[in-house]
């Protein structure tokens, strides 16, 4: 298949993609320029408002007394979806760290180790969390290891 | 405070019924490997509760690791004296080991080596796997 690439500062920017038939390496292209261009937002609530908050403004999302939140800078908003929805709803940019936590890959500060034998996440905003034994080798998997 | 306990029953009850497994294996290879190898009732009963809490109190007890508000010194000790305790006391309890002082000494200082041992591995392993996560979020 060839691959070419035209710089044209005149022309309107898009991807076009001639294939014979559509294959999962056409669905990555497509998701892949589609969360790249697109802006997502989910719905949060905090108290009776009603707020948009842009998928890369959020730090992540937990769960807490069954209830799930997301952490936006230094608000925590309450979300209506359970964590599997969200899991299928986010792009690429979200991880899963553990069965109570998603976080925004971009939103990471650092990696550290904890004293119990796991990896901790340090958030920009200085929250944190653990990654768990079985999201591991996903999460290494997914920051190319 | 309160998730933390709420995690340690959560963690032990998860990971407890891996306890008896275990024995299980223990006694089915001890049954080939000695000759007039028997258990009574009681036995057998006392070594599946003792090894149920032995990795309920083990599964329960990494909570403690992840207690950030916690000096390192304490959540080692603390960590630490709840499984050597758990371990000492269910040992004693199967005559595993005999309830002699010179005995839970030798116990104790092995216990002491294999868990250091264990913990340096592991957190020298998570801290190279870190390092090498924060390279990829360059």
């Amino acid at each position: 298949m060839e691959f070419k690439v035209i710089v044209d500062k005149e022309c309107k920017e898009s991807v076009v993609v001639t294939v014979h038939k559509k294959t999962s390496i056409v669905d990555q292209i497509q998701k892949l320029v589609e969360n790249a261009t697109s802006e997502a937002f989910i719905t949060c609530y905090a108290n009776e408002e009603v707020i948009n908050v842009n998928n890369k403004d959020i730090t992540c999302f937990f769960t807490k007394d069954a209830k799930v939140y997301a952490y936006v800078n230094d608000q925590i908003l309450y979300v209506r979806q359970r964590l599997y929805q969200l899991e299928q709803m986010l792009d690429d940019s979200f991880i899963k760290l553990n069965q109570g936590c998603i976080a925004n890959i971009s939103q990471i500060k650092s990696f550290s180790t904890s004293l119990g034998a796991s990896i901790k996440v340090n958030f920009k905003n200085g929250y944190f969390d653990y990654v768990s034994r079985r999201e591991l080798k996903n999460v290494k998997r997914r920051l190319g290891l | 405070m309160k998730t933390s306990v709420k995690q340690f029953f959560l963690r032990g009850m998860l990971f407890g019924g891996f306890g008896p497994i275990i024995a299980g294996i223990v006694y089915y290879v001890l049954s080939f490997s000695l000759s007039n190898f028997s258990l009574s009732g009681l036995e057998v009963l006392l070594a599946i509760i003792s090894t149920y809490v032995l990795a309920f109190v083990q599964a329960g007890a990494s909570v403690f690791n992840q207690m950030e508000s916690w000096p390192l010194a304490k959540s080692i000790a603390i960590h630490f004296l709840t499984i050597y305790l758990a371990y000492v006391v269910c040992y004693v309890i199967n005559s595993w080991i005999p309830f002699r002082w010179e005995v839970i000494l030798i116990f104790t200082a092995i216990f002491a080596i294999a868990y250091f041992v264990i913990w340096l591995t592991v957190y020298l392993l998570h801290k190279r796997l870190s390092n090498n996560l924060n390279k990829k979020l360059k």
